[in-house]
């Protein structure tokens, strides 16, 4: 009995992890090229119902997918328009980006409302594993996007730091100057990334919505936009913690369910704001070792700096 | 043909060396935002544009209710908007104004839980000190981790609204329910006595919660133009080193600019509460804490251009309300929002820059031919 309840939290922690997972993994490459893109949330909105209309019209998941990252991509290319071409403050442009997402789902949705997905992303048991015992229950029997979130920080910290690509943006994030003085175009790069991040976020709300929710919600979201934001600092700009902050979110989330089957007498709200406040507290107490250790800035040096090429 | 191709100009984006014409591009960009948002939102909600203008009137400044409710919705977004304009002089983000508001206003329904039978000329005071208090107190720990820790307050901010939107669940639901409620989460009613009314001036009411908003926005802007340390803010703001270097208490001012805000924040919440509201509940805001920052952002600084700010988007809001009379979803008022903002980040930031074409002369020249060509 308690190792099915901690088996079957596990594997819930994986797929609550999952959409934030994805979106922090296209932040981060969004911010390696000195662009934080805090509306990250509205373009996983977005993503998230353009990839429930994408299923409703066609019926194939992986239509749907596709549509929710294409959504996403297009609507951070707005942002990065207005932030990198325009000069728009980023924190503004973000803002305008979270207020477009939930205004304009919150209009196109309505009609989509609770509707039952015609086709969702299907759970894959690896075949062996997911029949160990305990082992395959919780890691083996998960939404097949899941498998692939955990492998994109992977594939992430392979191109940022094993491949001449990867050193480019990386040079891009910390000195764009000397980036452009060796042919790189800075803007160029920054737009093509913060699209990559978009289509990212969109996968992130596709997984939400053709995945773990199965129905369109307003503000299906709930903020894990947001979250994806705070995991790329609890990851301190690396690929590889990004899965460990993410899994923490989706862990704290769980015990809710826990504490139900358990019979803790802790109020849910408790359980509710559990995955905020625990990530919020690793995110500072990861900030306080780092001065105590008397580490410099963990991120890229020029995050969020507009680049204006030469100066006359 | 091919000729005339080549001799188009080939646009380019510069660098200004210094940023122009500020007032400009902001109300033009405003403006612009304001109108495309409008467009839009009549478009996609099939409004009649005449009877949403009507409708719009009405509930603005064409009848005394509509009136007085559009002016308890700018008192709250001028203290929301404070909320934010206040730490963004020194370039910091306070995006916590939601959380601010709901504790500003759990601390304020404690005062009345506790002391439900003072008279109200006690309680609303202390209700007032305990909302400042409780958000001061609220805002004031991602302030620490921004000063301390170089932890973004950004992130830090958005998170208390989580926290804070369990919170409010918690206390308006288990604590302070009212039984009898159906569907949304709310309290039971604040004690009577402590309801701010409105004062009667002709036909139309002002309501005391804007006067209130207008008169504390009033002070904390003199003091702040006035005062040693609105002088050392404005110095910390504009140049941190130069701040330091003068032996300026930086990081205290940081710390008390971010509780400043939340205050401010905190404030809009008791108001809200014992204007609209009466109870204690998510409805005490509609994101509003979010278009909060909008308000301080479109206002571009801190100054009467606040108040102007608020009213636009108190009014926008209500537009938004008509919409929905028509069948248009809550949201779409975001979707306004949203607009209007890109607009003006957009329009801020071409201050910086300057639209060139480096062959603009040679065009000149070549015009007559250019002109053949194309014939």
């Amino acid at each position: 009995m308690r190792d099915g309840l901690v088996s079957a939290s596990i594997a819930t922690a994986i797929m609550a992890a999952t959409p934030v997972l994805i979106a922090a993994t296209g932040e981060l490459l969004a911010e390696i090229v000195g662009i934080y893109n805090i509306g990250i949330e509205g373009a996983m909105l977005i993503g998230a119902l353009g990839a429930f209309i994408g299923v409703q019209q066609t019926d194939a998941v992986v239509l749907g997918m596709l549509a929710g990252m294409i959504a996403g991509a297009l609507a951070s290319l707005i942002f990065a328009l207005a932030v990198v071409v325009f000069k728009a403050d980023v924190v503004v442009g973000g803002l305008a980006l979270v207020f477009l997402g939930f205004g304009l789902t919150g209009l196109i949705g309505k009609d989509y409302v609770q509707e039952t997905a015609s086709a969702t992303i299907p759970h894959w048991d690896i075949p062996l594993l997911s029949d160990i015992p305990f082992f395959g229950e919780a890691f083996f029997e998960q939404m097949s996007i899941s498998y692939f979130a955990f492998l994109f920080p992977v594939g992430a910290m392979i191109l940022l730091y094993r491949t001449q690509h990867g050193l480019n943006m990386r040079a891009i994030g910390e000195d764009p100057g000397a980036a452009d003085a060796t042919g790189l175009s800075v803007n160029g790069w920054r737009i093509f990334y913060v699209s990559v991040g978009g289509a990212f976020a969109g996968l992130g709300g596709a997984s939400l919505t053709l995945g773990i929710v199965g129905t369109w919600l307003p503000n299906v979201t709930a903020g894990q936009g947001w979250i994806a934001l705070a995991v790329v600092i609890f990851a301190s700009w690396r690929p590889l913690p990004l899965i460990a902050g993410a899994l923490l979110f989706g862990g704290l989330g769980t015990f809710g369910n826990v504490a139900q089957v358990e019979g803790w007498s802790i109020t849910p709200e408790f359980f509710s704001a559990l995955p905020y406040i625990g990530t919020l507290l690793m995110v500072y107490l990861l900030a306080l070792l780092r001065i105590q250790r008397g580490g410099g800035a963990p991120w890229p040096a020029a995050l969020g700096l507009p680049f204006f090429r030469g100066t006359d | 043909m091919i000729d005339a191709l080549r001799t188009l100009p080939a646009w380019r984006i510069e660098r200004r060396a210094k940023p122009g014409g500020g007032v400009r591009y902001r109300v033009g960009s405003v403006a612009i935002g304001v109108v495309l948002s409008t467009a839009f939102a009549l478009l996609v909600s099939d409004a009649d544009p005449s009877q949403f203008f009507e409708g719009l009137w009405n509930s603005t400044f064409g009848q005394p209710a509509g009136f007085e409710y559009m002016l308890t919705l700018t008192a709250s977004l001028l203290l929301v908007g404070l909320a934010a304009a206040i730490p963004l002089k020194l370039g910091l983000w306070n995006i916590g104004g939601d959380g601010q508001l709901f504790l500003g206003a759990w601390g304020a329904f404690a005062m009345g839980e506790l002391f439900p039978d003072m008279s109200s000329s006690l309680l609303i005071p202390l209700m007032f000190v305990a909302a400042a208090v409780c958000a001061a107190a609220w805002s004031i720990v991602p302030a620490i981790a921004r000063v301390y820790l170089n932890v973004n307050e950004i992130i830090s901010t958005l998170m208390f609204n989580f926290i804070a939107a369990s919170w409010v669940i918690y206390w308006a639901g288990s604590k302070w329910g009212e039984q009898a409620s159906a569907g949304s989460v709310k309290s039971e009613s604040v004690p009577e006595q402590t309801i701010l009314e409105s004062i009667p001036v002709g036909d139309y009411l002002i309501p005391i919660s804007f006067v209130f908003a207008v008169i504390f926005g009033g002070l904390v802007w003199l003091f702040l133009r006035r005062s040693v340390f609105g002088y050392e803010m404005s110095i910390i703001g504009s140049s941190p080193k130069a701040a330091t270097y003068a032996g300026m208490p930086t990081k205290r001012i940081m710390l008390i600019v971010f509780a400043l805000g939340g205050v401010a924040a905190g404030l809009a919440g008791v108001t809200e509460m014992l204007t609209n509201v009466q109870r204690y509940g998510p409805a005490l805001s509609n994101n509003t804490g979010y278009t909060g920052v909008v308000v301080a952002v479109l206002a571009g600084g801190f100054g009467p251009q606040l108040l102007v700010m608020a009213l636009v988007f108190a009014i926008i809001s209500i537009a938004g309300n008509v919409l929905t009379i028509t069948g248009a979803p809550s949201e779409l008022v975001f979707a306004m929002y949203g607009l209007t903002l890109i607009c003006a980040a957009i329009g801020q930031g071409l201050r910086h820059v300057r639209i060139v074409n480096p062959g603009r002369a040679e065009r000149a020249a070549a015009l007559p031919s250019v002109a053949g060509a194309a014939k």
